[in-house]
């Protein structure tokens, strides 16, 4: 199953290889049908099909010294590599490269915690520790800090953050990438590079001051190909005193609109984590002649919902907000918000949720409790890394397609484009997606109870996540044509996904096209420049090399 | 990893009642495990059950008779791998047997490959249908070839667990063999159950 990388013979290769063997050991050099397999994306949309992404195979060092090597190797045979934390972002293709025949560079066992420091609210760790293990560091040393972690929680924040993962606390901190600081990285030539105060020798505030001196690099390196990172610093947030939450609802449709302005004054004055969006009417689903209406062609009507929502009781929107602090600011802080919603919209409701001391206890943790059903996972409020995800996101309504003689779930693809902050952003998304999506046999994506996310603190998310099986070539046919027709449509509207497998990563970045796809011919001149052989993560974010630039996929 | 015969030894330290009824079990039941040597078996450092399927709740049942270690899950394996898992597959793995949805084997196998470990042994129950149900095993055939034939005369749930409680020490091809059951779908299941053995990939056995 392995396959060659393009161009390379099979006597370099071997030649490659013998040097990784030298740089790692001979048993971390993985190149076996049964070693290659846990790099392909179990979720692909072209699961065995020739488009599949399918390694050369794996090397897995423990040592930036180890990295050097065998970025040296590669040069020398002009081996592709594709460098991963712990490979765990499924959905957005886990370890696979975006290259068939690369080599993947698998870094989870460098996977020490190099400092947690509790004053200075930091953490700096190597690419395979996971959330799981730098959670357990800090438990173990009673420190006062929290991580802000995906869901689940068995990736890595070097990894997650590079490829601009996001999580449910603060809004600093839920932007992953945002809350770095400081990064080492292994260079296509085999230098070792720091960042910020980083390139200061002997600096004292690497985890302290991002910037440093002059032009800063890092983001390249972020859905990039022009390094390997090695170590990474990250803020991280002081554990709060205690958690409170509330549950606002307003009537109308319309009040939506004010509903966000709202609720981006708080959030962005810091009075409030992630706002979770919700709709009452989400109970009528069980109703057909509100379903009927959903499906509109163009949607219902503000007055039709209205009439909806008033006939069986229920307001049209909801938010739940999270606050975080000590005690006493925690209940001002909702005192205000309940005030400041009153008299901004006109019937708005509030509902008391739960006002609880930090840290939780396991039964806190597990279920949120209030006058409300809660639309958070609890865990990841608290920053506590959980596996349990896995159990419910094939379970709940909005993934029907997950349910297969397999299981609940066999995969999913994501395709969750930023859209403006705006109520009226999120109304117009509603009839686009639920236009456009009327072509395909799916689950409903777009409606007008539809509602975004808000991981991003400044960027709204609209979700679809469609199921993909590895047992059922036509469905991910299907799901795949709906993923490119929905990125076409989303670029037509200003839209445009943040985060990609790489089968879609050339389609994804290939709609940021301004000025004739000004960004791209950047990122490539540099990418000639700082890797002329190509060797590091060919195609990663849409970016090829000079070498491979012919591989491009739209 | 230990031999069948050192965990008795040592348990004889502790308990002798347990043991006894471990070996009578063992004795009574020779036609199941005609061909398996058992001076090569090891216990299984446990067996994972999910209670949202009650097979898997009588699977367990069986092998905690044969004197395995239960870990229960819901579905969820956070706090298995958070509490247990994590240190114990770093330290010293040996065999994990589980009978779970494919959700929970999903995970574990993932975070069982990171760490030099592979399924050895996979069984996939279908939901019964009508008055049958069929079940797929891979593994060793000094596994997967005794306990099978009597899958259709008796609980397969019983038989499944007494044979996961106890992994057979040799490195041996893996082959599948196919079996139908007579069985009513009474708890509603409507996914695949799944039965699989998770061991280090030093041992030599095939991955299925």
């Amino acid at each position: 199953m392995p396959k060659l990388p393009p161009g390379v013979s099979a006597q370099d290769f071997a030649a490659a290889v013998k040097l990784f063997k030298a740089a790692v050991g001979e048993e971390w050099v993985m190149t076996s049908d049964e070693d290659v397999n846990p790099y392909r994306d179990t979720f692909s949309t072209v699961w065995g099909t020739p488009d599949e992404r399918i390694p050369a195979g794996a090397v897995s060092p423990t040592t930036v010294e180890q990295v050097q090597a065998i970025v040296r190797a590669a040069n020398r045979y002009k081996i592709p590599l594709f460098p991963i934390s712990t490979g765990k972002n499924f959905a957005y293709g886990g370890p696979s490269p975006n290259l068939s025949g690369s080599v993947i560079v698998d870094l989870k066992r460098m996977n020490k915690v190099l400092e947690v420091d509790e004053g200075r609210n930091f953490a700096l760790v190597e690419p395979g520790v996971s959330y799981f293990d730098l959670y357990r560091y800090i438990q173990d040393r009673g420190l006062k800090v929290w991580i802000d972690c995906p869901d689940p929680g068995w990736g890595s924040p070097v990894g997650n953050s590079l490829d601009h993962g996001i999580g449910y606390t603060m809004g600093f901190f839920r932007d992953h990438f945002g809350a770095h600081c400081g990064m080492e990285v292994v260079l296509a030539n085999g230098e070792v590079m720091r960042t910020g105060m980083g390139a200061l020798p002997n600096a004292k505030s690497w985890q302290d001051f991002k910037y440093g001196y002059g032009p800063d690099p890092s983001g390249l390196f972020a859905q990039g190909n022009y390094g390997i990172v090695t170590k990474m610093g990250f803020r991280l947030m002081p554990q709060p005193e205690y958690y409170r939450t509330g549950l606002i609802t307003v009537p109308k449709r319309q009040d939506f609109i004010q509903l966000v302005k709202t609720v981006n004054y708080m959030s962005d004055s810091s009075l409030i984590g992630e706002p979770l969006y919700g709709t009452p009417l989400r109970e009528l689903m069980t109703n057909a002649a509100f379903r009927e209406l959903l499906d509109k062609p163009g949607g219902p009507t503000d007055a039709e919902m209205d009439r909806a929502a008033a006939e069986n009781n229920l307001h049209s929107w909801s938010v739940e907000l999270q606050f975080y602090g000590p005690e006493r600011t925690c209940l001002a802080n909702w005192e205000y918000a309940k005030e400041r919603f009153a008299q901004d919209i006109p019937g708005a409701k509030s509902a008391e949720g739960e006002n609880l001391k930090v840290p939780l206890t396991p039964e806190q943790l597990h279920t949120a409790g209030g006058d409300f059903p809660s639309l958070s996972r609890r865990n990841t409020t608290q920053g506590v890394p959980s596996l349990g995800i896995w159990k419910t996101i094939g379970r709940t309504p909005g993934f029907p397609g997950f349910v297969s003689t397999e299981g609940p779930m066999e995969g999913h693809a994501g395709f969750i484009p930023i859209i403006p902050r705006t109520g009226e952003a999120v109304f117009e998304a509603q009839r686009v997606f639920g236009d456009a999506m009327r072509e395909f046999d799916l689950p409903r994506f777009g409606s007008a109870i539809g509602t975004p996310v808000n991981w991003y603190q400044f960027a709204f998310q609209m979700g679809f996540v469609p199921s993909t099986s590895r047992n059922d070539p036509a469905h991910n046919a299907k799901v795949d044509k709906a993923l490119r027709r929905m990125t076409e449509v989303c670029a037509e509207h200003g839209w445009g996904d943040y985060r990609s497998p790489p089968v879609y990563q050339d389609l994804v970045a290939n709609v940021y096209s301004f000025n004739d796809h000004v960004l791209r011919r950047f990122n490539e001149m540099l990418k000639d420049a700082v890797d002329p052989n190509g060797i590091l993560a060919p195609g990663r974010g849409g970016v090829w090399p000079q070498r491979f630039r012919g591989m491009r996929k739209i | 990893m230990a031999k069948r015969r050192e965990v008795l030894q040592a348990a004889l330290a502790i308990s002798v009642a347990p043991i006894l009824n471990a070996r009578a079990f063992w004795f009574a039941a020779p036609l199941n495990r005609p061909t398996r040597a058992s001076s090569d078996e090891v216990m299984v450092d446990g067996l994972v059950f999910d209670n949202r399927f009650s097979e898997s709740i009588e699977v367990s049942r069986s092998a905690a008779r044969r004197g395995a270690k239960l870990h229960e899950i819901d579905g969820d394996v956070t706090a298995l791998w958070y509490g247990h898992l994590d240190f114990h597959w770093r330290a010293h793995p040996g065999a994990l047997a589980g009978i779970t949805g494919p959700d929970a084997l999903f995970v574990l196998e993932n975070l069982a490959w990171d760490r030099r470990l592979r399924v050895a042994y996979r069984g996939i129950h279908s939901p019964p249908s009508g008055d049958f149900a069929t079940h797929r095993l891979s593994g060793p055939p000094s596994l997967v070839e005794p306990m099978s034939p009597l899958w259709p005369y008796q609980s397969w749930t019983e038989t499944l667990g007494r044979t996961l409680a106890l992994w057979p020490g040799r490195s041996e091809a893996a082959k599948s063999i196919d079996v139908k059951t007579l069985d009513k779908n009474t708890s509603g299941r409507a996914a695949n159950l799944i039965s699989w053995v998770i061991v280090p990939r030093a041992w030599g056995l095939d991955p299925v």
